[in-house]
């Protein structure tokens, strides 16, 4: 933690905040494009998302109280940039966000930075069916493995609510694969 | 229940041809697709991601002048002048001043005052007041990443 302690202070001193900045984009870029990617799921939209992001970190880094981890805070900046941009992006069409991202989910199949198997497919049209805050929930758990406690810490949400927001979402997901007959 | 008497109610239930063999690939299967990630960057992507492009962009952008307290000060002292010249005979005129006209003053920075005389003019019945938290303000202005209040609300 003191580590971290001296980190930020070097990014919030003039003198070696360049630096610093270049070495927490390059230890956190990944990291955070993948907790994004996932979220909107298409890799143009992630890249502006996550630009977004680091600029945001850069320009409110000196505004952050420390009563988390720095990590934990970036984190929730890219969350909160991606839901921001996913609901920008969706008002520009005249349709609910989360009708946008299902439409995104449905067309992943010819996007040539889509991997995945039909199975996988499935699964990534089914959790884009979720509520925004259990897709997320769903997300952060399950395709990330993150603990409850940081993702408590992330969307400000208990621990409580997050196992039954998991709970409901694996139960919509389970139903969803069945009621398809995909397996 | 021991493993004999486990045994024989079992016997009475049946199931699908290799069934059993079938369990582990299909778990599995689902398992290593949802752990398994389906999405790819182009070559070389991350690579290409350094801080230097965006810190040289931020810096380039102009300062930002805290134009909002000015704003708001300005709106307050318009409200003044109005309330004191509908008290004089030739005022009726005034009461048809449009928001616009005012935001227009404020625009222009004609007016200089300051922030009491805002909170006294100011007509609050229309807004629904409510506590707000310190938590909740932050978690807006990260979620609005347009507004410029980011500036000086969070002093």
């Amino acid at each position: 933690m003191s580590d971290e302690l001296a980190f930020i202070e070097s990014l919030r001193n003039p003198k070696t905040q360049d630096q610093a900045f270049s070495v927490l984009v390059e230890q956190n870029k990944e990291r955070l494009y993948w907790h994004i990617r996932k979220i909107v799921l298409d890799h143009y939209d992630s890249d502006d998302v996550l630009q977004n992001t680091f600029l945001k970190i850069y320009k409110n880094i000196g505004k952050f109280k420390g009563d988390s981890r720095l990590f934990t805070w970036m984190y929730r900046i890219a969350t909160n940039e991606s839901l921001t941009f996913l609901k920008q992006k969706s008002r520009k069409l005249g349709v609910q966000s989360n009708e946008y991202i299902h439409d995104k989910a449905q067309n992943l199949r010819s996007d040539p930075y889509f991997d995945g198997d039909e199975i996988a497919l499935e699964l990534q049209k089914a959790i884009a069916s979720l509520p925004d805050k259990q897709r997320l929930v769903f997300q952060m758990k399950y395709q990330e493995s993150m603990k409850y406690k940081d993702i408590s810490a992330i969307l400000g949400t208990s621990i409580g609510a997050l196992k039954t927001s998991y709970h409901h979402a694996v139960k919509k997901i389970k139903e969803k694969l069945t009621t398809d007959q995909t397996f | 229940m021991s493993t004999t008497q486990n045994n024989r109610s079992s016997e009475a239930f049946r199931v699908p041809d290799g069934y059993f063999e079938t369990i582990n690939t299909r778990v599995l299967g689902m398992t290593t697709a949802a752990h398994k990630n389906p999405f790819s960057t182009p070559k070389g992507y991350f690579a290409t991601i350094e801080a230097g492009n965006w810190t040289k962009k931020i810096k380039k952008q102009p300062s930002v002048v805290r134009l909002n307290i000015l704003r708001y000060s300005a709106v307050a002292a318009v409200f003044f002048a109005v309330i004191l010249l509908t008290n004089s005979p030739a005022s009726s005129q005034l009461d048809t001043i449009e928001d616009s006209e005012i935001l227009a003053l404020v625009e222009a920075n004609w007016i200089n005052a300051y922030e009491f005389e805002l909170a006294e003019n100011i007509n609050t019945s229309d807004w629904s007041l409510e506590v707000v938290s310190e938590n909740t303000i932050y978690e807006h202005l990260l979620s609005n990443p347009n507004t410029m209040d980011e500036y000086y609300l969070l002093d």
